[in-house]
């Protein structure tokens, strides 16, 4: 009996150590990964124009998504993933750097890229804390993130049309509001042990991070009075 | 642009929402009380933001 009991308190032990490593190795990429974006971000902001801004940013963003869909996921259990991680947020860093650079030439600029930043880091260091001293299941959060995201899609491609500023700014907060949802939902499957691969858990953390603050940037650039 | 941009970023998410779609478990009573409240709080924080900034 007592064997027994031993057997189960060191097979829970060991998961929890597993579980640990997985947090720990993510947290650790993820600071990798971001600092890396923001070095790709500044390079871009000194070599592309402003004119050609968008199409540097639509370029970068399209092949990333490629490579984080197709081939992320296939190189995830080796180590190339840790190259096609690297590669895949440097050139989300190197997209976003102009758009950056075109807030920041802005007045005010300089103030909102840094709330941005400041406030993506503490909502995403809040969320994160939340989730892993809580050790809360939050995976039932899963059906409406899919609703919302569709939701959050279609309003977007009829904002296309229909370029409504204010529709704009409120997609801006629900997307803030999805990615929080998704930053528990990840950080809880972690800290439970769903999730073991730590280069998707960084892959689907980074996301977050990146359009709390694409989104954040957006909101406070127009309440900052530049749009 | 940054419309179209949003939109291939969220589609980028959609493998992940999928994973958890399939792998959800029920919510138990106060789950979903926490977690508004966890999101009301993130959205009051963005509030704060857009006040300190205008």
């Amino acid at each position: 009996m007592a064997s027994r009991d031993f057997r189960t308190a060191s097979v829970a032990s060991l998961s929890a150590m597993e579980t640990n490593k997985v947090l720990k190795n993510t947290y650790l990429l993820l600071s990798a990964t971001l600092g890396f974006s923001a070095v790709m971000a500044v390079l871009s902001m000194s070599m592309v124009d402003a004119n050609s801004a968008g199409s540097v940013y639509m370029m970068s963003l399209l092949a990333s998504i490629v490579l984080g869909m197709f081939v992320l996921p296939r190189t995830a259990n080796s180590g190339a993933g840790l190259g096609v991680i690297f590669l895949v947020t440097g050139l989300l860093g190197f997209g976003v750097g102009p758009v950056v650079g075109m807030y920041m030439s802005a007045v005010n600029g300089p103030q909102v890229v840094a709330t941005a930043l400041g406030g993506t880091a503490a909502i995403f260091l809040g969320l994160s804390a939340y989730a892993v001293s809580s050790k809360r299941d939050f995976s039932f959060m899963g059906g409406f993130a899919m609703v919302g995201l569709f939701v959050v899609i279609g309003a977007m491609i009829a904002n296309i049309f229909l370029q409504i500023p204010l529709l704009s700014l409120g997609l801006s907060a629900g997307i803030i509001l999805l990615m929080s949802a998704l930053i528990l939902m990840q950080t809880s499957a972690i800290v439970r042990g769903g999730e073991t691969n730590y280069i998707m858990a960084t892959y689907s953390l980074y996301l977050s991070f990146f359009n709390i603050f694409i989104s954040l940037l957006h909101i406070l650039g127009v309440a900052g009075g530049d749009d | 642009m940054a419309l179209a941009a949003g939109v291939l970023m969220l589609v980028a998410i959609w493998p992940r929402l999928k994973h958890w779609r399939e792998n959800k478990v029920e919510a138990q009573p106060g789950d979903w009380s926490n977690a508004l409240f966890v999101l009301g709080l993130v959205m009051l924080f963005v509030l704060l933001l857009v006040m300190s900034v205008q």
